[in-house]
């Protein structure tokens, strides 16, 4: 009996799981990552899908697409080399690279999946994913909404009746859901959220704040600096990550800049 | 005769839930097996990320103190710093090559393009990080500036 898979097909980054003695596990891409940035590229006569098409995204620009998602159920259409794809099939690359993971992880084909969509989306919204799946070659068992699948994750299915709020912040997008759950039945009372609003742009002000305070007690604007700024931006998202657990998080970058002082390691609470 | 037909039901209930946990087993068994191998090959790689950035910055300690003309700690500094980089080695690490290689997003990350047609397309023309693999794995890519020829990358 092959194994179902479940994926969150995410604006910024997707995720797939499978069950294993009755616990959903995340499979790690072939990168070794738990997440897989959702971003498609046509490189020459080649097609790469994640972190892949991710790092090569500025020099290729017009071959490579991201947030896909957002054109979910759309006419929207993308044209690469004179052809042309829907939303739907640039979706199931996406599915077709998690599908790929997953199996190279499982050690066997994978037919089957369940995949999430915001609480919100339209009956064509939830068709086109439908679609993506089924253009990856799976049969797509159930679409359930995101905020569903993370009650689920957490077995408050298996609880007493009770409302409770999903706060879901991802990469791009921040939803918040109210659900009512009893007897295995979830209703969706209410969504909101910010369309725009992500962990990337967490880094963005934690960079800023960085670079304001070094520039306040130096003198330098690190933002001027590219080495610089690539440092800021991996310590700004490793504090971020520390500050999920931890009330304080050091930031330190010994040598950000050399000034003619020559004092230019800056640690800030 | 109900109650009996509710202990078969039963029965093939707890079967069932027996042959999908033996399935599970089957295949993690397996998998164990084919990962432990990678398990101790890869074990250190976090370790190593972060010994890495150390040696980064002994690398910018040295250059800032070249730069001030403190040679004799210059030296020294480089020595540690070299001394870091054998070990690294002798346990698998190696440089990702990049200026002048063309450019790469299995091992490279691009951060800028520059637009030179005295170059080749797609050629580094820039290191902004240094990149590291741990064996065939990437422990990070090399940040990298990109040529991008006039008509991109279909030439």
């Amino acid at each position: 009996m092959s194994k179902a898979i479940g994926i969150d097909l995410g604006t910024t980054n997707s995720v797939v799981a499978v069950m294993e003695g009755g616990e959903p596990v995340v499979i790690p891409n072939a990168e070794g990552n738990r997440t897989t940035p959702s971003v498609v590229a046509f490189i020459k006569n080649e097609r790469a899908v994640g972190e892949i098409a991710k790092r090569q995204a500025i020099t290729n620009p017009d071959h490579t697409i991201s947030s896909i998602k957002r054109k979910m159920g759309s006419d929207y259409k993308v044209t690469i080399e004179g052809k042309t794809y829907t939303p739907q099939e640039i979706s199931a690359m996406i599915i077709q690279k998690l599908r790929q993971d997953a199996e190279n992880y499982l050690g066997e084909k994978v037919n089957q999946a369940v995949v999430t969509v915001p609480a919100y989306f339209t009956d064509s919204q939830r068709q086109a994913t439908k679609d993506a799946g089924t253009i990856a070659g799976l049969e797509v068992l159930r679409i359930i909404n995101e905020p569903t699948a993370a009650s689920l994750a957490y077995g408050l299915d298996k609880g007493e009746e009770q409302t409770i709020l999903v706060f879901d912040l991802g990469g791009g997008t921040f939803d918040v859901s109210i659900l009512d759950i009893g007897e295995g039945i979830f209703e969706v009372k209410a969504t909101s959220g910010n369309n725009l609003l992500g962990g990337d742009d967490f880094d963005q002000r934690i960079i800023d704040y960085l670079a304001d305070q070094f520039k306040k007690e130096q003198g330098i604007d690190l933002r001027n600096d590219k080495m610089a700024v690539q440092r800021l931006k991996e310590a700004a998202e490793k504090a971020k990550i520390e500050l999920s657990t931890l009330t304080s998080s050091e930031v330190n970058l010994p040598f950000i800049t050399a000034d003619q002082n020559g004092q230019n390691t800056w640690t800030s609470p | 005769m109900e109650e009996l037909d509710n202990v078969k039901e039963q029965n093939e209930e707890y079967l069932s839930r027996l042959q999908r946990l033996q399935a599970d087993f089957e295949n993690f068994k397996r998998r164990t097996k084919i990962q432990s191998k990678d398990v101790a090959k890869y074990a250190s790689i976090e370790l190593i990320r972060e010994l890495l950035d150390i040696s980064d910055n002994l690398e910018r300690a040295a250059q800032a103190l070249r730069a001030e003309g403190v040679q004799g700690v210059y030296e020294g500094i480089e020595l540690i710093n070299r001394q870091l980089c054998d070990i690294l080695s002798r346990n698998g690490v190696t440089r990702i090559e990049s200026v002048g290689e063309l450019f790469d997003p299995y091992v490279h990350e691009a951060i800028m393009s520059v637009s030179d047609t005295a170059l080749p397309d797609s050629v580094i023309t820039e290191e902004i990080l240094k990149g590291y693999k741990l064996y065939d794995k990437v422990i990070r890519p090399s940040k990298v500036k990109v040529n991008k020829g006039t008509n991109g990358v279909d030439q």
